[in-house]
């Protein structure tokens, strides 16, 4: 007994003398960090502590990177846990083929939110854009995917959700209550842009806005600008938004997934701040 | 009018009359009863074992609903488990491996990353891009490839026959001596099917042996590798794709992680070339550069995934669909089909779990859709026997009858 009082005091003092192994390798909506009494998120490359505490929001997901046996250990239960146990506990899951095999044995296909792609193939090929944009003809972003996180940011805040432009890019109300934007691609790729709004009320709904573009994305090249405005007032309960990326888009099938997981908002995921896409309203 | 205490026996050739619940003659032994039903049930699991095969096609779809993989081309269950074995909250981080994204840099923007790389003295550099046809101011591109320790390019190679040729290369094939090649092909059973192996080395109709990309690398990194030339074959290994991530660095970063180069296996090309994605068992689509990647991590390994002989998964897959008929043929309650239909259940269930075990435990690739298949026609199979049977009798005792009568 005395020989292992020991052993686990020897272990714990050379856990808390030796330098960090262990660092959070990726970070996935709201996780943060208590260390030394400070409460900080959680971000990637941020170096940790055996003793240290992580906090997972619901839908959350933290991965933790350890040096020492080169293994990267997740962990998606929400909840307050310390790195050793996050470790340990992962351990053991990953140990247990019955539930392992289990989670995976459902009559039926997957649904949307386990889908993990970001691009698809385009099952289309339009030779207009392989001339306009010979890199981006193929691909597109996932309806899926780019849904699901417009769903999300909708949710958090219907009426603003603004973020630094990698372009420059002015929008807003006119003076008459039209709306109107200006866009300069100051990029060095192509960028794919649609504008979409939520109507106001108890129950919202995303459409394609007045100054959308129904029939498919705008596609600006490098050095070039778009306008666009719309002179009629249009109601002030509206909220429209800009949503652009690197890559084209089906805005049909996304509005449908958006207004799907609005719906379903007690399934809504985590926003998934890797994704290449920038959100302004105006 | 007088009950009758015995069930209605029907009679056959011989007069002797059956049970029609299982078709066992009644006068017979026990003994002789469980000889027959044994037969029978053996006759019935042969029908399911030849079904399986003949119906095997639209049932792989079927297999894939079932287990909710995501479309493939062709489902082998090993894919099943791979993606159960990947989803686990613990994966492997090989660093011993670096992939460079140069993205879509044209040769000036590859040869400044080349020269860059050099300076953060990686142990070897495997690039995955083939400079087939000459262009202007190639020297700086050359000159910065001879700077780089331990290269290797890709070639690709074509069937002839058993051997192969080699149909793609640099333009300066053969003019560097630092530089060794290594073919870029992958093992599949067609153009597009899931790629799940890599192959050794591929013996060339000149009869020398070219190793392929993966393994020319592992030989070029120093590390130690079990390696294995085949004259006269092409020999694969399972890549292991599940719980492993390799580090990716793409080239605008290059600077800044430096040190994650140090003396490190580097693999350069491009992960966003949709002329070079293959579908794996765990992924719709990944770059030929990433495959690559986890071949040679699977390489360095040292371990390799054995498959396992086909002849004791078929033993599994008619002794699984036996007991399912030999149930069927023996259980005289009334709960029998439920009793079955949860029997088959259980044993699916078993199956894909020993299946798993056997992959991430002990790495084995089983491969059990015959099994599941025969488990799943078992019943199937017990059905046709026993409506075969009732029609084959009753056309005999129409015949018989008619005789009689003529």
């Amino acid at each position: 007994m005395k020989q292992r009082l020991l052993f686990f005091f020897c272990l714990l003092t050379l856990s808390l003398s030796v330098s960090a192994h262990y660092t959070i390798h990726s970070v996935s909506g709201d996780v943060k960090v208590e260390s030394g009494g400070k409460t900080l998120p959680a971000t990637k490359g941020m170096t940790v502590n055996a003793i240290d505490y992580i906090v997972i929001a619901k839908g959350a997901k933290v991965e933790i990177l350890n040096d020492l046996d080169k293994r990267i250990y997740t962990c998606i239960t929400p909840g307050r846990t310390s790195v050793t146990k996050l470790m340990i506990a992962a351990r053991g899951s990953a140990a247990d083929n019955t539930s392992s095999v289990a989670s995976r044995m459902t009559l039926g296909r997957k649904g949307g939110a386990d889908n993990k792609n970001v691009y698809v193939e385009k099952g289309m090929v339009r030779r207009s854009l392989a001339v306009y944009d010979p890199d981006g003809d193929t691909m597109e972003l996932d309806a899926e995917t780019l849904g699901r996180f417009l769903a999300a940011r909708i949710l958090a805040d219907p009426h603003d959700f603004s973020e630094e432009s990698p372009v420059k890019f002015n929008c807003g109300r006119l003076e008459n209550g039209g709306i109107g934007f200006k866009l300069e691609n100051t990029m060095q790729f192509p960028i794919y842009l649609n504008v979409l709004r939520v109507s106001g009320g108890q129950s919202p709904v995303v459409e394609i806005s007045q100054v959308g573009q129904p029939t498919g994305t705008y596609v600006v090249l490098p050095q070039q600008s778009l306008v666009r405005e719309h002179f009629p007032p249009v109601p002030k309960d509206e909220s429209h938004f800009i949503v652009m990326t690197n890559c084209q888009f089906d805005v049909d099938k996304v509005i449908e997934v958006i207004n799907k997981n609005m719906k379903d908002s007690s399934e809504s995921d985590s926003i998934d701040k890797d994704l290449p896409v920038y959100v302004a309203s105006f | 009018m007088e009950e009758h205490s015995r069930p209605h026996t029907e009679t056959v050739k011989t007069g002797t009359p059956v049970n029609p619940d299982n078709g066992v003659p009644e006068n017979t032994g026990p003994r002789r009863q469980r000889v027959f039903l044994l037969l029978k049930a053996s006759g019935i699991t042969a029908l399911a074992f030849l079904l399986s095969y003949l119906l095997t096609s639209p049932f792989t779809a079927t297999l894939s609903a079932l287990f909710s993989s995501p479309e493939k081309n062709d489902f082998k269950m090993s894919d099943l488990l791979c993606q159960i074995a990947d989803d686990r909250p613990v994966r492997d981080f090989d660093d011993r491996i670096v992939i460079l994204d140069i993205g879509n840099l044209d040769r000036p923007g590859i040869a400044e990353v080349f020269s860059i790389l050099a300076l953060c003295e990686p142990a070897a550099v495997a690039i995955d891009i083939n400079f087939e046809v000459p262009s202007d101011n190639d020297s700086t591109l050359l000159a910065a490839l001879s700077a780089l320790p331990n290269v290797i390019l890709p070639l690709g190679l074509r069937q002839k026959g058993n051997k192969f040729e080699i149909s793609e290369k640099p333009f300066f094939y053969g003019k560097f001596n630092n530089v060794k090649y290594g073919a870029a092909n992958f093992p599949t059973s067609r153009v597009g099917a899931t790629v799940r192996e890599y192959a050794e080395s591929f013996p060339l109709t000149d009869g020398s042996v070219l190793p392929s990309f993966p393994k020319a690398t592992a030989l070029a990194s120093g590390l130690k590798t079990d390696l294995k030339e085949n004259p006269d074959n092409v020999e694969t290994g399972f890549i292991r794709y599940h719980s492993k991530e390799i580090p990716l660095i793409h080239y605008e970063e290059l600077e800044e992680r430096a040190e994650q180069i140090f003396n490190k296996t580097v693999l350069v090309g491009t992960t966003t070339d949709a002329g070079d994605v293959y579908p794996t068992p765990i992924h719709s689509s990944l770059s030929g550069l990433e495959i690559h990647s986890y071949a040679l991590s699977t390489i360095l390994d040292g371990s390799r995934i054995e498959r396992l002989p086909k002849i004791i998964a078929d033993l599994i897959a008619v002794l699984s669909c036996f007991l399912i008929v030999w149930g069927a043929v023996g259980i005289k309650w009334g709960t029998r089909g439920l009793l079955l239909r949860f029997a088959q259940v259980v044993i699916l269930y078993l199956l894909v779990w020993i299946g798993y075990s056997l992959l991430v435990d002990y790495e084995i690739v089983s491969d059990f859709s015959q099994a599941i298949l025969m488990v799943t026609f078992g019943l199937f199979a017990f059905d046709l026997w026993t409506g075969s049977e009732v029609i084959v009798k009753w056309s005999k005792k129409k015949i018989n009858n008619y005789r009689t009568k003529h």
